[in-house]
């Protein structure tokens, strides 16, 4: 074996709550884990970027009505044994790991005991939250205790390009008579640009969503589809992905920085204007009009945006709310964001626009995070489909998704690792070439990715966002189809790097939505078809 | 407007009942709910959906000769709260004559306090379930 090739036991591939639970499991059980994480801070995940909180157990809460709330979210196409499972062993990993163990300081009401606030579609009050930065705390700790954990290597500014299969990559003839086998991935060093073979007993995607498809989106820079993209390229079962969760407002700004705006704001009264300045909810939702659920709102502003030709609709607080309202203590961290770009929730129409905000689909796992049909395969979180969500997302669920599919299958990964004739991969190991990059001399055009990006996000956006048709679904695949060609070919002879990795992810994840979209005759949850 | 005496025990118990036990026996009644006998469970075109509720749930009646009303409900286990609604109906006005069904307030289920126990949009379904139930009963008395 080359120098640029390590062997490891657990090979986990992404730094947040799912990934980080998953490696601090199989440690505990005794297996040396390998966590790398693509951002140059290990901490840059989307779990840091979490506003809401995490669901635990309200006050006469049986896991029955946790369930009843999650599957009617999701209308009903969700798996029931996921909400299940999610509601029997969540609140008690809450407390256990994050609370107990990690030490996250969610919030307490005086008399100490853990403040739970209730969001849409709850039937109790049962959130912990740590302010509006629930996810940074809860980061923050999760990302010490990796690096305290002797058996843990983090790694950062490290990028998977591809798992390693028996079925594509061992060159024995023996390989297309065996059941096919994750035998780890090529990873690529991104300071010095070198891909190293890592070999690993067991791997596990933990790369998180794909919000950056989309032209307008609130994940952070990283969300670019990358999990479910190596799974497609593996030749691996994925589900859902038509049901991507749309948030009904983001703060807009041409630089392109997203903050969410609580739904809170219009709850204290606000108005949404179009560039008309027109209150157009009224035309789509005469009794209920700001207050209407997310994904009507969400359907109503893009309507707006595109029957206006204006890059975002306006909602405005300091107009329009309810009498004696302190703007500046209801919503300090707003208004605090706000002030950096000269704006003052209190006396301005603040812009925004609808954003993909959760992708409800993804790799298809069962109970343990395991990939069916083949071994050596884990996927926890974002990138994965445990069915939990069905057509679309219960507020609050995916932090805790992400610890209990993590937590499960960092234990049950030691079966992969310790029984089944682990050993004998050691020939197979062997013959794994390592990484061939002849032919991509090409330096990077800048130019050329902000284009395809471009392309891409505005196909995505237009043809297959928050309102689909069957025609725009056709055109979104046809020319991502042509994109994603072009983008091949590019791939293979330019110089390996993130950005290139990244933009061959996201046109092959964008193409994935597109097509599960359009395969998908049925309009329900997150996938709005309008005819 | 009158509730039945087996409808009214339940209610009852309902308002009488602490916070806790409320959560706990609407549970047990969605157990009560029995399960749709061989005739509907093959043929669902009988069945009739409550659209108010988001959980997919399904009701169907008959009246008797006799005048006495049997009920039928299918809803997913996943959704014990709106099944609870069921067993209620169900363990209260099973058997009852029409004229008693037609005869409960739209409002009947006011004073049990599940507003505490389930969100204020399950407790119109719950609402809505009873209308299309008599609506049902009605057409069935008017037609013989």
């Amino acid at each position: 074996m080359s120098p640029q090739t390590e062997v490891v036991d657990l090979l986990v591939i992404g730094g947040g709550i799912a990934g980080g639970s998953c490696a601090l499991r199989a440690a505990d059980c005794g297996l040396d884990v390998l966590t790398v994480v693509k951002s140059a801070n290990p901490r840059n995940t989307a779990t840091e970027w979490a506003q809401g909180g995490i669901v635990a157990e309200g006050d006469e809460d049986p896991p029955e009505l946790l369930v009843e709330d999650i599957l009617e979210a999701g209308d009903h196409i969700g798996w029931p044994k996921a909400a299940e499972q999610l509601a029997a062993l969540g609140p008690d990993l809450v407390m256990e790991l994050l609370v107990k163990r990690l030490g996250v300081p969610f919030d307490r009401e005086p008399n100490g005991e853990m403040a739970r606030t209730v969001e849409a579609a709850h039937s109790r009050s049962r959130i912990l939250h740590v302010g509006d930065t629930t996810g940074y705390a809860i980061q923050e700790k999760l990302t010490q205790a990796l690096e305290a954990h002797e058996r843990i290597q983090v790694v950062s500014a490290h990028m998977a390009v591809d798992l390693i299969t028996r079925s594509h990559h061992d060159p024995d003839p023996s390989r297309a008579y065996a059941p096919d086998r994750v035998l780890g991935a090529y990873v690529l060093d991104e300071r010095t640009g070198e891909v190293k073979t890592v070999l690993a007993r067991c791997t596990v995607l933990a790369t998180g969503g794909l919000g950056h498809i989309f032209l307008h989106t609130t994940n952070p820079p990283s969300a670019t589809g990358d999990g479910m993209a190596m799974a497609f390229r593996a030749g691996l079962p994925i589900r859902n992905l038509e049901y991507v969760q749309f948030h009904p407002s983001a703060f807009f700004s041409a630089q392109g920085d997203r903050f969410l705006m609580s739904e809170a704001i219009r709850g204290e009264g606000a108005w949404l204007l179009n560039s008309r300045g027109e209150r157009f909810m009224e035309r789509y939702a005469p009794e209920r009009l700001e207050l209407a659920p997310r994904d009507e709102l969400a359907r109503a502003i893009h309507e707006e945006m595109a029957a206006t030709g204006h890059p975002c609709v306006y909602l405005d607080l300091a107009n329009h709310h309810r009498d004696g309202l302190d703007i500046a203590e209801r919503f300090p961290q707003i208004s605090a964001f706000l002030e950096s770009r000269n704006l003052d929730l209190a006396s301005d129409p603040i812009p925004v626009v609808p954003a993909a905000h959760y992708a409800c689909g993804g790799v298809l796992v069962d109970l343990d995070g395991k990939v069916p049909d083949v071994r050596g395969l884990y996927a926890v979180g974002e990138v994965s489909c445990t069915g939990l969500h069905g057509a679309n997302r219960l507020a609050s669920t995916s932090l805790l998704e992400g610890l209990v599919w993590g937590w499960k299958a960092g234990a049950a990964c030691l079966d992969d690792v310790t029984a089944g004739g682990a050993s004998d991969l050691d020939p197979v190991y062997a013959r794994i070439p390592p990484w061939d990059s002849a032919g991509c001399e090409d330096e990077v055009d800048p130019v050329l990715f902000q284009q395809d990006w471009n392309s891409i996000r505005s196909t995505m956006w237009n043809y297959a966002g928050i309102v689909r048709t069957r025609r725009r679904l056709k055109r979104a695949c046809d020319d991502l189809g042509y994109l994603g060609h072009r983008i091949e070919r590019f791939y293979r002879s330019t110089r390996l790097s993130r950005e290139l990795l990244e933009l061959r992810n996201g046109i092959v994840t964008a193409r994935s939505v597109a097509e599960a979209a359009r395969r998908n005759p049925v309009s329900r949850g997150c996938h709005y078809l309008r005819d | 407007m009158s509730i039945p005496p087996t409808l009214d025990k339940v209610v009852q118990r309902f308002a009488q009942a602490p916070k806790d036990i409320r959560v706990q026996a609407l549970l047990q009644y969605a157990r009560k709910v029995p399960p749709l006998p061989p005739h509907l469970a093959e043929d669902r075109s009988s069945l009739e959906q409550v659209h108010e509720c988001q959980t997919p749930f399904f009701l169907a009646t008959s009246v008797d000769d006799d005048g006495s009303v049997h009920l039928f409900f299918d809803a997913p286990v996943e959704s014990p709260t709106v099944r609870g609604f069921a067993g209620i109906l169900y363990e209260g006005l099973e058997g009852a004559t029409a004229e008693e069904v037609l005869a409960v307030p739209n409002d009947f289920y006011s004073p049990m306090g599940l507003g505490e126990v389930v969100s204020p949009l399950r407790l119109r379904g719950m609402g809505a379930i009873l209308a299309r139930l008599k609506r049902q009963v009605s057409e069935a008395t008017g037609a013989s």
